[in-house]
């Protein structure tokens, strides 16, 4: 038989439908999974008894292998792809200037400027492809942990997720990462911040202000988070995507070709460096090919490059109107931070020494997995109040930046501003959205552009064009625009100009599906069957508590629409069409008693309180 | 508009950063706003329908707004000037002589500032505090006679203006 | 005849109650569900119903419904692990056929 878990009283679950509840790490040179095992919360390990996976996808004409070290793969023709991370959500042009600062062994594409493309024994593949390689992976660890059966496993609804991904990530990277975890048959409760999730998990419980030093293989970040209770607010976040354990190997293979092999490359010297690096966090010199590095050598080569981190802190507490004396405490994050330098820079920066007693590896894919229980049950508590990273506007006259939502404004978002026309019987609106600190569109990273078509013929100046920026819980962006006296609305996801469209990521997934011989109808059925009754349950509950807030007409069109959604879902006949389109209709029905709820919890919660 | 002191559940002021008794209203707001947040995050609706993560996600964005409103000094005056039907964005202010040379040799102070001059810096952030501090007491003791409507609405742009220069000033001089 | 539970299936149960630090046992129980008629139950107990029956065996409380009491008689719980999973397993005399998968069973 299956082997089973001890269940919370009356939550045993159906045969075929236990559900994982998962947290991911998806790092750039290390990836975990965790979640909870016989009561507690662990990151899972893989058959040889590693957490850490490296986040290496190898790809072979018949295969596809995550993690494990080439060595083992010797003898076939096997490419490598490392650090995807760096590439995911980026466009040809930024992916080549990444690649000139961070050389790779493999080819690219670039023939899809939005697209680009790895050249691999299996075809091109895109970076959220390959990423999707190393989430399957995970995936599988986590079914082989918990025996979760065939049926089952193919059900994206049975793996609940939370995926953390860096501060610093921006718009066209979350919407990436989201794609690779939908390829991955991943359902993606929320994408969290990897310092945000990171405090959670490390066990600080008295109220005061922490700041958070996460420096991992590729990327760098810090942020100021205020606990008070259960509840961790972000005040500020700042950080840089290029900025890792990665680069301190590059800078040190650089230093050490220059000063002691003429320059002359040697194979795997970077692998070398890197191990010379780790030994010398517990060694004040090591030998590395007849030569002696010391401990002040690396803390050297180090130095411009944790300067970099120093000059994020200072604005971080700038932003979050905070001085050094302020902070309760520094938390070290990420396995960059394990070295001396770090250590020693940060009590100097601080004034204080950071705390470094949790697993630095570790600590981030169980803050996703707290996260990840608190969004599936009712018994975790903790709220978690995050920013957006990156400050988001639109181009307007003379390329010139006008910032919609400031950098640290307080996620989920919503602004609105009203544009106009500037030529007279104007009839489209170009709108460009725009991320970045700069004033000028050019040094901003370009998200989307977009139009606003008929416009109806009027003077300048007079038409109204009220633009919409909605940023939800993960920090994923969408907007749109409508003209007042006409309602005409255009809208769109940010995402057209970089990253796979809805159909390249639909045509991914059925293709995997296809090689993998798997009835895709049959599945995509299930599926809205199961989403159907969701909804139903989600609607039943909401309405059996709160009937008595919606007027009486509206009381009994809603409790139609229930009796019909649930005879389709009970109706074996029923197409995935009309069960979608009853979706809706459900969904359309209930949203003036999601609202009203909303209401009330407002006053529930201030039940009594006025000054 | 909606009324971010009503939502939570708070009396018009434009202040909230005078003690009352042994209550500091700008705390009462922030334990107001963290309760509410709790209650309506869409974190805690992961599980259901979409029409409610939608709504959870709706309600969750304008409470955000309602406290970014209440919590900054400039907004919230402006937003009680509103509730007593002064729209500030629909008034025309007089030139006014002093407040242009205040804004100048304020301006110019700040520029000698971020030319790297920080030995001013100290009695510049004093005198910017001190100028918003009492615009921000003038729109106190306004408060105090519980007034319907405004009645001198020049003196009251006036020290809007005030408020809003020394806002605008301290937001440059800390993001320098 | 009742329920037993292996030393091994014990211990398991007895560190996982210090975890959740409540509770006063397990209940164990069937459901009528699945592919194959039957799935068992497995859950911490707070608060016990009057209606049960309760076994001890190493030291561990046991709560059973009169109900599921029928189907459950002379089973016997072990903790064991199979590759990376782990988990508790069944031994019941009273099953005559299971599920492919394993996750429900008949009578």
């Amino acid at each position: 038989m299956a082997l089973m878990q001890i269940a919370e009283p009356g939550q045993s679950p159906d045969p075929h439908k236990k559900t994982l509840v998962l947290g991911i790490d998806l790092g750039t040179t290390h990836s975990l999974i965790a979640s909870v095992k016989n009561g507690t919360p662990v990151c899972l390990e893989s058959a040889d008894g590693e957490k850490l996976m490296p986040s290496i996808v190898h790809y072979t004409e018949s295969a596809v292998e995550v993690g494990v070290q080439t060595e083992k793969t010797k003898g076939v023709d096997v490419l490598s792809i490392a650090s995807i991370k760096r590439f995911i959500g980026r466009s040809a042009k930024e992916v080549q200037q990444l690649l000139e600062a961070f050389p790779v062994d493999y080819e690219w594409d670039f023939t899809d400027a939005a697209v680009p493309k790895v050249k691999t024994p299996q075809g091109l593949k895109t970076p959220v492809e390959i990423s999707a390689e190393i989430l399957k992976t995970l995936k599988k660890r986590a079914v082989q942990h918990f025996g979760v059966d065939e049926i089952n496993s193919q059900n994206a609804d049975s793996f609940k997720v939370v995926i953390t991904v860096p501060a610093y990530f921006d718009d066209a990277q979350r919407q990436a990462t989201q794609d690779a975890a939908r390829l991955a048959g991943l359902s993606v409760l929320r994408l969290i911040n990897e310092p945000t999730a990171a405090s959670l998990a490390y066990g600080v419980e008295q109220d005061g202000t922490y700041l958070v030093y996460d420096f991992g293989g590729g990327t760098f970040d810090c942020s100021l988070i205020e606990l008070n209770g259960d509840v961790y607010e972000v005040v500020a976040t700042a950080g840089d995507t290029f900025l890792g354990g990665d680069d301190i190997d590059h800078a040190l293979s650089e230093w050490f070709l220059a000063t002691h092999l003429d320059g002359k490359k040697t194979k795997n010297l970077r692998s070398i460096l890197k191990d010379a690096k780790e030994r010398l966090s517990s060694q004040e010199s090591v030998s590395v090919m007849d030569f002696t590095i010391t401990r002040n050598d690396l803390t050297q080569v180090m130095e411009p490059i944790l300067a970099r981190t120093y000059k994020c802190i200072q604005r971080l507490l700038q932003d979050g109107r905070k001085s050094v004396k302020e902070v309760n405490q520094v938390l070290l994050v990420g396995g960059s931070t394990r070295s001396p330098q770090v250590f020693d820079g940060i009590t100097a920066i601080c004034q204080q020494q950071p705390r470094n007693d949790v697993n630095p590896d570790e600590v981030v894919a169980l803050g996703a997995l707290a996260q990840a229980r608190k969004m599936t049950s009712k018994d975790v508590n903790h709220l978690l109040l995050d920013v957006c990273p990156l400050s988001l506007g639109l181009e307007t006259m003379g390329g010139i930046v006008e910032k919609i939502i400031p950098r640290n404004t307080p996620i989920p978002v919503t602004k609105e501003q009203i544009f106009t026309t500037m030529k007279n019987n104007q009839s489209a609106l170009k709108l460009h959205v725009v991320q970045g600190e700069r004033e000028s569109v050019e040094d901003c990273r370009s998200l989307a552009q977009f139009e606003l078509r008929d416009i109806p013929p009027m003077a300048a100046g007079v038409a109204r064009i009220k633009v919409r920026f909605d940023m939800d819980a993960n920090g994923v962006l969408k907007v749109s625009a409508e003209e007042l006296s006409t309602h005409h609305v255009a809208s769109i996801d940010v995402k057209p100009s970089q990253g796979l469209s809805e159909e390249q990521l639909l045509e991914v997934l059925q293709a995997g599906q296809a090689s993998a011989g798997e009835d895709i109808n049959a599945r995509l059925d299930k599926g809205a069957r199961i989403e159907l009754q969701r909804i139903i349950e989600s609607c039943d509950h909401a309405f059996a508590e709160d009937a008595s807030l919606l007027e009486d007409a509206d009381q009994a069109a809603f409790a139609e629409q229930l009796k019909q959604a649930k005879a389709l879902a009970e109706d074996a006949a029923a197409t995935r069409e009309d069960l979608k389109a009853m979706r809706e209709s459900l969904n359309a029905v209930s949203e003036k008693l999601a609202a009203l709820r909303m209401d009330k919890a407002i006053q529930d919660a201030l039940k009594g309180t006025y000054i | 508009m909606n009324n971010p002191f009503i939502l939570f559940q708070l009396k018009p002021a434009p202040d909230l950063r005078t003690q009352e008794g042994d209550i500091l209203p700008l705390d009462v707001l922030k334990a107001r706003y963290t309760k509410v947040q709790a209650a309506c995050h869409p974190d805690s609706f992961a599980m259901a329908s979409e029409a409610q993560q939608k709504a959870a996600s709706e309600m969750s964005s304008r409470l955000n707004q309602a406290y970014k409103m209440l919590r900054d000094d400039l907004s919230r005056v402006k937003t009680w000037l509103a509730l007593l039907g002064l729209e500030i964005e629909n008034q025309t202010t007089k030139p006014d002589m002093d407040l242009f040379e205040l804004q100048m040799d304020l301006e110019e102070r700040l520029a000698a500032v971020a030319a790297g001059d920080e030995s001013q810096k100290a009695t510049l952030i004093q005198d910017i505090e001190s100028i918003k501090a009492q615009a921000l007491d003038w729109f106190v003791s306004l408060a105090q006679n519980t007034p319907d409507t405004i009645e001198d609405v020049d003196t009251c742009l006036n020290q809007y203006s005030k408020l809003a220069l020394s806002s605008r000033l301290e937001q440059r001089l800390y993001s320098m | 005849m009742g329920i037993a539970l292996t030393e091994a299936a014990a211990t398991h149960v007895k560190q996982q109650l210090q975890q959740r630090q409540s509770g006063l046992g397990i209940r164990l129980g069937v459901k009528t569900t699945g592919c194959s008629g039957l799935a068992y139950v497995l859950e911490f107990v707070d608060q016990p119903d009057p209606q049960d029956t309760h076994f001890e065996s190493f030291g561990i409380d046991v709560y059973v419904d009169p109900k599921s009491l029928a189907f459950l008689d002379g089973t016997q719980m072990d903790y064991v692990k199979q590759g990376l999973n782990e988990g508790f397993e069944f031994t019941n005399p009273n099953t005559k056929g299971e599920c492919g998968c394993g996750e429900s069973f008949t009578v």
